[in-house]
């Protein structure tokens, strides 16, 4: 075993795809890959709280700065993390670039394009800078198996936030939840204290959606 | 096995399964052959929501697998279609013309939706959500298409509608009648429903229905009844469903809307039966798995020729699979029958809504939308038809926790845990007991709870856990939210209520009266900036938020007429620049903050755990020495947390001040967070700018200056950063003790350079360090007076309010000369006093001779006077232990006469620890308190006092004042500050002040402080401190 400590849940044979010695990241797929895309390619949908779907083109995002960001994959369901260098833009500059608002207690939900996938982000976790859409890994391009041509990144969840294969975001008022939620594989996307103090790393505000299932109701 | 029978059941659906799993258990039994149309085995239907929503795989919706059949002696013949039934032949014949003859025969046909008449049916993307493979298509034309319709907004329509969005696509339902569900929902539930279901991004049409599906080939779009063309690119039709009932038809069996059936499930034919949605039972039909499975024991017993058991018909209960959605109907919910009465509960504000239908004292139908808590008894009650008279008072007084926080350890025995298969709580728990059952997965194999709608599944979880374990589910749910209950009441107060959500409170006690508050909204009322004051029962005063000082004669106007109407004729200026409005009562109060709204005001959020005012040099904008205008980045900040959640639940009170002043005229040192002038160099180029400054307080656990924090921010970027300091604090900043739970604390916890760090990750980049501070450390200044404006030929004049008390025709007369001579604005200072601005200079000499500058409210008060502060005092604040505003007033005025012209000098006086007068800051503090004196008879009372600090000093060069004498009488006070103000000088250290002071002649007789006691650490008893002045 190339990854010592690794754990698997009792729904790990649910997953399709299971790969520990890949590298840099092991390869972990709920669902079948799908077929590759360029990014130029690439068109996003977004759809904002009044439900109208609009299209975005990766490039008509040109404008939006690039970064790279070393940050940790934390995998807590499996019990695994790996530090890497992602290349990407800031979730909150896309937002902002293509004018997709949440109301300040909302939701963003993050659509994979493998048919099945979709995860969720309060408005709080969408906004914080460490949250990437990643297209380069480790100063390569971001392969297939890790969710090209873009993904998330969101180092201060658990892994499964990360959603590849971004094909789709759209607002909500009210929490759409997450496929992990709904199949009950995962209550709360919140790192462990464990986790959170080895990387260091905290969610951005304890009251909001996954990073705080226990604050206040707004 | 009684081989000689042989039965055939067509149909392999759930009601089919369910009548197998039934006859296997049977010692004998005919031999059995199955037809299914389906190529699968049994599955279970009803999971199939659940597929579409992501939430379940297939495979987790199996019942019987192909090999079950073989395990169990059954012949499957799956995917062979029956064409015919021949009754006189006791045969069927299959879809390829195969005869088989049976003994017995079962139709379990089940039902196939309903296509109402729609144009264009035959184009590509349209589905019903019946079976697996529909389910497969429609999983498969989601992941390739955007927008959906669904025709029908019943059960399963909504259902299909929440698993499309959960796959990305944006839905709209359809929905012919005036509200949804309308089926198992009264309008009310229905209204409620759709809002819910449209926060979850479902649009619901209503009233309408879909006319024609337009496309070339595929769907494009639908045109709708109103004439409304929707772009779509999927329709979905979940109609309701038809019983599938031809076979029998054409057989010759009695049919009318389902094959009709007895109590026995007997048809017309002689060992004919039939199960399921294809039956019509007493006029009934049902398309729910509860009847079904009931229908499937009855029919099985029939079928191997037992004479037991009877069906009676099926009181049916509906459970809607929507994440994020509770809604369980039962029975006769909408009231049909005569003689129904409602007893209903309604929180419009949290989505709840629960009723129950009673006749004949006992309960046939409820509707529990929102929270289930109530939902099991109620069927409990409903299903044992027991007579409710004797408990009707309490039924819907549920305890206030939700159906999933309670305990299923809690219910009786005999309460149904699984609705679908009817497992009551004993069967459960007897099977982990007894059966040795460890899992779901275990309990569901023994007593098929779990396997119907999943609706069960957290509540046999927690009887699994509180059996197998020995914890109660209570221990359970404390380790859960319960465990991060907040530690003090007012805690507590914050997450029962948001103080924002009171509006509708204050309209009730506005007519119920004072005395209805409760203790909670009391301090809740001071999110409104409503402080109901002890000293006067029954009346508040009301805080004004007036950012950055800046208010207009017609505010000013305002203020008068409410004293004058509504008080007692006047208001206080307060050291955060707004106005307090006194002597209001509730009744009054929606009206005032009608006519505050009207003038553009507001008191929210000025007061308990809220940013208050935010302060900025009053004549910003004005000044001619100043580094930048701050009155835009007050209003922004302003704007952003004003009357938003996010920031209506702080630790703590959060003081903020943004001042471009080189002058020192507010205290940047006591903030929370100031930001004060600073320069620097940024790419090459000269910024104006801001240093900042954090965790300063007075008050309750003492008083801390502000440190640097080593940042600078420009102008632009000054509103966000404060933005995410307040979040920062939000999040992380000490909630335990009252006392301890302002940002000094959270910043001494983390140390500086942690707390920069944050504020940078918040920011999402890099803020420059510090840079050159602009404050002038030599001047300290009150814009009390007269002076230029950096606007040529324009002036500003500073009227003194000794300690901050105007009289309604004051107000009115400040506003007559703002007009009359300035531009009509007036700003408030932190020194409680008032500037009016924009006075040209042609009019500067008649402005000050006016009666009001020239002898109330002066432009060149004395040095006493010029520097007077004091907090409320006992009078209106419950906290103070002295009356200090007149008190002051007298005091100063004395001294006037007798000292006469002196060198400046501050007095600020506080009433109490909680230091709202800033006694710490000034030249001559005082603090009031209570002690014993010697009268001149040798015997011992109680009088007010105070405590004397001097040598403080705010500004650049902070220092708190140190304390000179304890405990002087408050009538022996004018002798002893006659004597102070003579020698208080500014420039000398503390400690030489001390020493100098304490010799003097009038100190004779006094207590000077104890070493131990001179810092101006305050006993930190106060929960709530200082909150009468903002």
């Amino acid at each position: 075993m190339k990854r010592d400590g690794v754990k698997y849940p009792k729904f790990a044979n649910k997953f399709s795809r299971i790969d520990f010695e890949a590298e840099p990241l092991p390869v972990l797929c709920l669902y079948p890959i799908p077929a590759p895309v360029a990014l130029n390619a690439l068109k996003l949908s977004v759809c904002g709280l009044d439900g109208k779907r609009r299209s975005v083109a990766w490039t008509d995002l040109a404008g939006v700065p690039r970064i790279t960001l070393r940050q940790p994959l934390i995998c807590q369901i499996f019990n695994w993390s790996e530090t890497v260098e992602w290349e990407g833009v800031r979730l909150v500059d896309v937002l902002d670039h293509v004018g997709l608002k949440s109301p300040a207690a909302g939701y963003f939900a993050f659509y994979s394009r493998d048919g099945h996938f979709f995860e969720t982000l309060s408005s709080d976790e969408a906004r914080d800078p460490r949250v990437l859409l990643a297209y380069g890994l480790n100063g390569q391009p971001l392969p297939l198996q890790h969710g090209a041509p873009l993904r998330l990144v969101v180092p201060f969840l658990q892994g499964y936030k990360s959603v590849k294969w971004v094909k789709k975001i759209r607002a909500f008022r009210a929490d759409p939840m997450g496929i992990k939620r709904l199949c009950g594989q995962s209550s709360d996307a919140r790192l462990s204290e464990a986790w959170r103090r080895k990387y260091g790393i905290e969610p951005p505000v304890e009251t909001v959606g996954n990073a705080g299932g226990r604050g206040a109701k707004r | 096995m009684t081989a000689s029978l042989h039965l055939i059941v067509i149909g392999n659906g759930m009601a089919a399964g369910a009548v197998l799993e039934e006859l296997v258990k049977q010692p004998e039994r005919p031999a059995i052959t199955v037809f299914g149309a389906e190529s699968h085995g049994n599955y279970n239907r009803i999971l199939l929501s659940d597929v579409l929503a992501c939430a379940k795989t297939f495979d987790e919706t199996m019942l019987n697998r192909r090999e079950w059949y073989a395990e169990h002696g059954v012949a499957l013949q799956a995917g062979v279609a029956i064409r015919a039934i021949d009754p006189a032949q006791r045969e069927v014949v299959t879809q390829a013309g195969d005869r088989h003859h049976y003994d017995r025969l079962l139709l379990a046909t089940g039902s196939t939706p309903f296509l109402p008449p729609i144009e264009g049916l035959g184009r590509e993307g349209i589905f019903c959500f019946r079976n697996i493979d529909d389910t497969e298509r429609m999983i498969a034309w989601a992941a390739r298409h955007d927008q959906a319709v669904v025709v029908g907004g019943g059960l399963l329509g909504l259902e299909a509608a929440r698993g499309l969005t959960n796959r990305g696509m944006v839905v709209t339902v359809v929905h012919l009648m005036s509200h949804l569900m309308e089926q198992q929902l009264d309008a009310m539930a229905g209204a409620i429903l759709k809002e819910e279901i449209e926060k979850q991004g479902i649009t619901a049409r209503l009233n309408c229905t879909v006319q024609e599906v337009l496309g070339d080939g595929r769907v494009e779009a639908v045109r709708l009844s109103d004439g409304t063309v929707l772009p779509a690119d999927m329709v979905v039709i979940t109609a309701g469903i038809r019983p599938n009932v031809q076979l029998a038809r054409e057989a010759g069996l009695a049919v009318q809307r389902g094959i009709l059936v007895d109590d026995r499930l007997h048809t017309s034919q002689p060992d004919v039966y039939a199960v399921g949605e294809c039956i019509e039972h007493r006029g009934k039909t049902y398309g729910l798995v509860a009847p079904i499975l009931e229908q499937a024991k009855v029919v099985a017993d029939a079928i191997i020729g037992g004479t037991t058991r009877s069906y009676a018909g099926s009181i049916t209960a509906t459970t809607l699979k929507v994440a994020g959605i509770h809604l369980t109907s039962m029975g006769d919910c909408l009231g049909k029958e005569a003689g129904a009465e409602e007893l209903v509960h309604l929180d419009t504000g949290r989505g709840i809504y629960k009723k129950l239908v009673i006749r004949a004292d006992r309960i046939v139908g409820a509707i529990f939308l929102g929270d289930g808590e109530g939902s099991r008894e109620a069927q409990e009650l409903m299903a044992s038809r027991r007579d409710i008279s004797a408990v009707r008072h309490s039924l819907l007084m549920g305890d206030g926790n939700s159906e999933q926080q309670r305990s299923p350890v809690a219910l009786p025995d005999t309460s149904l845990i699984c609705n679908c298969h009817a497992v009551t709580k004993g069967e459960i728990v007897g099977a982990i007991r007894d059966k040795r059952c460890a899992t779901r997965e275990q309990v569901a194999e023994c007593t098929r709870a779990t396997t119907g709608c999943g609706s069960c599944v957290p509540l046999v979880e927690q009887l699994l856990m509180a059996v197998l374990e020995g914890s109660t589910p209570a221990g359970l749910a404390a380790s859960a939210p319960i465990a991060a209950a907040p530690p003090n009441k007012i805690e507590i107060w914050k997450k029962e209520k948001d103080g924002l959500d009171m509006m509708e409170e204050i309209d009730r006690y506005a007519r119920e009266g004072w005395e209805a508050i409760s203790e909670a909204d009391v301090q809740r009322l001071k999110w409104y900036g409503l402080f109901l004051r002890t000293p006067t029962p029954g009346r508040f005063m009301i805080r004004v938020r007036i950012p950055n000082g800046i208010a207009t004669a017609a505010q000013f106007r305002l203020f008068a007429d409410i004293s004058e109407r509504f008080g007692k004729g006047f208001a206080d200026l307060t050291t955060r620049q707004q106005i307090q409005l006194r002597n209001m009562r509730i009744e009054h109060v929606p009206e005032i903050f009608t006519l505050l709204r009207s003038v553009g005001l507001t008191s929210l959020q000025t007061g308990m755990d809220n940013i208050r005012n935010v302060m900025g040099c009053p004549v910003t904008g004005l000044s001619p020495t100043e580094l930048i205008d701050t009155a835009p980045i007050v209003r922004q900040l302003t704007d952003l947390f004003v009357g938003n959640r996010d920031y209506s639940n702080l630790p703590r009170k959060f003081n903020a001040a943004i001042t471009g002043c080189r002058e020192n005229c507010l205290h940047a040192e006591s903030q929370d967070l100031a930001l004060i002038p600073a320069t620097r160099e940024i790419d090459g180029q000269p910024v104006a700018g801001f240093n900042l400054l954090a965790g300063g307080k007075m008050g309750s656990g003492g008083f801390r200056a502000a440190r640097p924090l080593d940042l600078f921010v420009g102008p632009d970027d000054a509103a966000a950063v404060c933005a995410a300091i307040i979040v920062i604090y939000r999040d992380h900043g000490p909630r335990a003790s009252r006392t301890k739970s302002r940002l000094s604390f959270l910043i001494e916890e983390w140390g500086v350079a942690r707390f920069r760090a944050a504020v940078e990750e918040r920011v999402g980049r890099p803020l420059a360090r510090a840079g050159n501070d602009a404050r002038d450390p030599r001047k300290k200044t009150d814009h009390v007076g007269a002076f230029r404006q950096k606007q040529p030929g324009l002036n500003y004049v500073g009227l003194q309010v000794p300690v901050g008390r105007i009289t309604a025709a004051q107000m009115v007369e400040v506003a007559r000369l703002a007009e009359q001579y300035g531009s009509g604005e007036i700003r408030l200072t932190p020194g409680q006093s008032l500037i009016v601005p924009n006075v040209p200079d042609q009019r500067l000499g008649a402005l000050v001779s006016e009666p009001l500058p020239s002898r109330e409210l002066t432009y060149n008060p004395s040095e006493v006077m010029r520097g007077l502060v004091s907090c409320t005092g006992i009078e209106y604040c419950g906290l103070a232990v002295i009356e200090t505003k007149q008190r002051a007033l007298r005091i100063a005025r004395k001294l006037e006469q007798t000292v006469g012209k002196t060198k400046p000098v501050e007095i600020h006086w506080s009433g109490c620890p909680a230091g709202c007068g800033n006694h710490l800051l000034s030249d001559i503090g005082l603090l009031g308190k209570r002690a014993k004196a010697v009268k001149p008879d040798g015997s011992q009372e109680v009088v007010d006092a105070v405590d004397i600090f001097v040598g403080g000093r705010s500004g650049p060069n902070a220092r708190p004042g140190v304390k000179l004498f304890e405990d002087v009488p408050c009538d022996r006070l004018h002798e002893v500050m006659e004597g102070l103000v003579r020698y208080v000088a500014r420039d000398k250290s503390v400690d030489v002040l001390k020493g100098e002071l304490i010799s003097l002649p009038m100190a004779a007789g006094l207590t000077p402080a104890s070493p131990e006691a001179e810092l101006g650490e305050s006993p930190a008893t106060h929960q709530t401190m200082g909150e009468d002045n903002g």
